[in-house]
C-alpha cells in the first residue's frame, strides 16, 4: 500500500515510520527535512517536506497514495493550533477526497473526545461518547479537526480511523511502581495499531469514521480499549501494568 | 419560615415557562445592560446596534475600521490585547460571526473557529456573564422538510466551509458553556431578510425579517434560563423563524422560554 505520512518526524512518526516502512511504501513527511540518518535508513522511501497548513501541498503529497497518516499537531500555540489541528484536517480530508483515498488515520489527545467533564469524572470511558473536549487549545483545536473528518467521511466514501492516545512511554526505562496516568501505551503497541489500521477491512467498521482509544492493557478501568481490539485486532505486547504495582519494599 | 419553591425563588417569569427534557426551565430577568456587538462591517450587526441601543449601551467591534456613532475597537479577534480591550466592562456579547467579504473557503474554518475561541476565552476571563451566538438554521436543511426539527434534532454537517464553520462556531461556544461560567444562546437564524426588499418575491419559509432577528436578540439578552434553583443553564439553542405558519421551522421553544414574538410575514 502507498501510504502518506505526515508529520512524520514528531515524537511518534518515527515510530511508526520504522513498524510500517518493511510493510508498505512511505511517503515521509514533515514541515521539517528528516534527518540524514533517517533518509539513509529509510531510503527506498520517499522524503517530502510538507506543511499540513498548505492545502495545496498537501493535495500533491496525496497524488498516488492509498491512505493517509496525519500525525501533524500543534499543541498551545494561540494562532497555529488551529492551523494545524483544524484546518489541516480539511486540508488532508479534501485531498483524500479528491485522489479517492479511502483510509485516513487521523490521531489527536484522548481529550479531543473525553476531556475533563469525562476524566475527572467517570470511569468505563469508551470512545462511542459526544466529544466534550473542553476548552483546553490544543483538546479543542483537536476535536474540532475530528469533526471536520466525520463531515467528510458522512458526504463522502473515504474512511477515517481517529487513533487518540495520552501518553507515551518507553516502558523499558521505567520500574514497578513508577505510576503515570491511566492510559499509557508503550511506542511499538503504539505504532502496532497503524498497522492495524492499516489491515482492517473498511467494510467491517461499524460507520465510516470511528474513534479508537490506543492504550495498553491499563488496570485501572477508566479507558477502556476493548473497541481497538475488537474492531482491529489490536493486542498490545508491553505490559505497563507494573507501573501501578506495588514497590517491593511495600509488597 | 417556609422555603420559597423555585419558580418563586428566580424572580420574574414568562407565563410559559417550559417543560424540556423532562426538566422544568424558568426565564428570570437579567441585568445584562453593556452588550459588546461583532462583525459591525455586517449590515445584521448595525440592525442589531440600532434595535437595541434603547435597551442597553451598545459597542461595536469589527476586524476593519467601521464609521460608527457607536463605541467602537477594531479587533481581529486574535489572542492579543485587542480582544481584552473589547470585552472589558462588558456584561454580555452578540457575536454574529459574519466573515469579512474577503475570507472565504477553508480560511472561514480558522475564522469563526479561532475568532470565536479568542473572543470567548477573553470574555470569560474578563466576567461576561452571557454570549449570544447568531448561528444557521442551513444547519438542520439536510433533514426531510415534513420533520418538525426541533432545537433537539442534531445537525447535518456539510463539507462547505461555510456551513462547517456556522457548526464549529456552535461547538467551541458549547465547551465554553460546560466548562466556564459563560451562558451561551445559540440562535438558529432563517435567512434574514429586509422586508422592503423581499416583498414583491414569492415567501420563502426560511425567512426571517431582521428586525425579528433583533426582538429575538434582545429577549436572549433580557432572560436568564435556569435549570433547577442552583442551575442556571449555560447552553441553549434556539430557532429564530418568522411569524408565518409556513415557517420551515418552528419558534415554539424560542416563545415559550425566551417570549420571542415575531411580527413579519404573520399572514402568509
Amino acid at each position: 500500500m502507498n501510504v502518506l505520512v505526515i508529520g512524520a518526524n514528531g515524537y511518534l512518526g518515527p515510530h511508526v515510520v520504522e513498524r510500517l516502512a518493511p510493510l508498505h511504501r512511505l511517503r515521509i513527511t514533515d514541515i521539517k527535512p528528516a534527518p540524514a540518518d533517517v533518509r539513509k535508513r529509510f531510503s527506498d522511501h520517499e522524503f517530502m517536506n510538507l506543511d499540513v497548513t498548505s492545502a495545496d501541498q498537501v493535495m500533491k503529497a496525496c497524488d498516488g497514495m492509498d491512505a493517509v497518516l496525519n500525525l501533524s499537531v500543534l499543541r498551545q500555540h494561540r494562532k497555529i493550533a488551529f492551523k494545524v489541528n483544524s484546518e489541516g484536517c480539511y486540508n488532508v480530508m479534501h485531498a483524500a477526497v479528491k485522489h479517492k483515498i479511502r483510509r485516513v488515520i487521523n490521531t489527536g489527545p484522548h481529550f479531543t473526545i473525553t476531556g475533563p467533564s469525562y476524566e475527572s469524572f467517570d470511569h468505563g470511558i469508551t470512545p462511542n461518547v459526544p466529544a466534550h473536549s473542553g476548552t483546553n487549545i490544543y483538546a479543542l483545536s483537536k476535536s474540532l479537526g475530528q469533526e471536520i473528518c466525520r463531515a467528510f467521511s458522512e458526504r463522502y466514501d473515504v474512511y477515517v480511523l481517529d487513533f487518540l492516545f495520552y501518553n507515551f512511554r518507553d516502558v523499558d526505562k521505567f520500574k514497578r511502581g513508577d505510576g503515570g496516568v491511566p492510559y499509557i501505551v508503550s511506542w511499538e503497541d503504539a505504532a502496532q495499531a497503524f498497522e492495524r489500521g492499516l489491515e482492517v477491512d473498511l467494510n467491517t467498521l461499524p460507520s465510516r469514521c470511528e474513534i479508537f482509544f490506543i492504550q495498553g492493557n491499563n488496570p485501572q478501568g477508566k479507558f477502556l480499549n476493548e473497541k481497538t481490539k475488537r474492531l482491529l485486532g489490536y493486542e498490545p505486547q508491553r505490559d505497563v501494568t507494573f507501573l501501578w504495582r506495588k514497590r517491593d519494599e511495600r509488597r | 419560615m417556609r422555603r420559597r419553591n423555585f419558580f418563586q425563588s428566580v424572580g420574574a417569569f414568562f407565563a410559559g415557562a417550559a417543560t424540556l427534557g423532562g426538566s422544568r426551565s424558568a426565564a428570570a430577568q437579567t441585568t445584562v445592560k453593556n452588550v459588546l456587538i461583532t462583525s459591525a462591517e455586517s449590515r445584521l450587526s448595525g440592525v442589531l446596534a440600532d434595535g437595541l441601543q434603547d435597551q442597553f449601551n451598545i459597542s461595536l467591534t469589527s476586524p476593519t475600521d467601521v464609521r460608527t456613532s457607536y463605541k467602537f475597537g477594531r479587533s481581529d479577534l486574535g489572542h492579543d490585547a485587542s480582544t481584552n480591550d473589547i470585552v472589558r466592562n462588558v456584561d454580555a456579547i452578540v457575536h454574529v460571526a459574519a466573515a469579512p467579504p474577503r475570507v472565504k473557503g477553508a480560511d472561514l474554518l480558522d475564522y469563526r473557529t479561532r475568532g470565536t475561541y479568542n473572543l470567548l476565552r477573553a470574555a470569560s476571563q474578563a466576567g461576561v456573564r452571557k454570549v449570544v451566538l447568531l448561528s444557521t438554521l442551513d444547519l438542520l436543511l439536510g433533514y426531510d422538510d415534513d420533520f418538525e426539527v426541533t432545537e433537539d434534532w442534531r445537525p447535518l454537517i456539510s463539507t462547505d466551509p461555510n456551513l462547517l464553520s456556522a457548526y464549529l462556531a456552535e461547538f467551541t461556544c458549547r465547551e465554553f458553556a460546560r466548562e466556564s461560567k459563560l451562558s451561551v444562546y445559540a440562535l438558529r437564524l432563517g435567512t434574514v431578510v429586509r422586508l422592503d426588499e423581499v416583498k414583491d418575491r414569492r415567501f420563502d419559509p426560511l425567512m426571517v425579517e431582521e428586525r425579528d432577528v433583533t426582538r429575538a436578540v434582545s429577549r436572549a439578552l433580557s432572560v436568564d434560563l435556569v435549570d433547577t434553583e442552583t442551575h442556571i443553564r449555560r447552553w441553549s439553542i434556539f430557532h429564530i423563524q418568522s411569524a408565518s405558519p409556513r415557517s420551515r421551522f418552528s419558534n415554539s421553544r424560542s416563545r415559550g422560554q425566551l417570549g420571542y414574538e415575531p411580527q413579519f410575514f404573520a399572514d402568509v
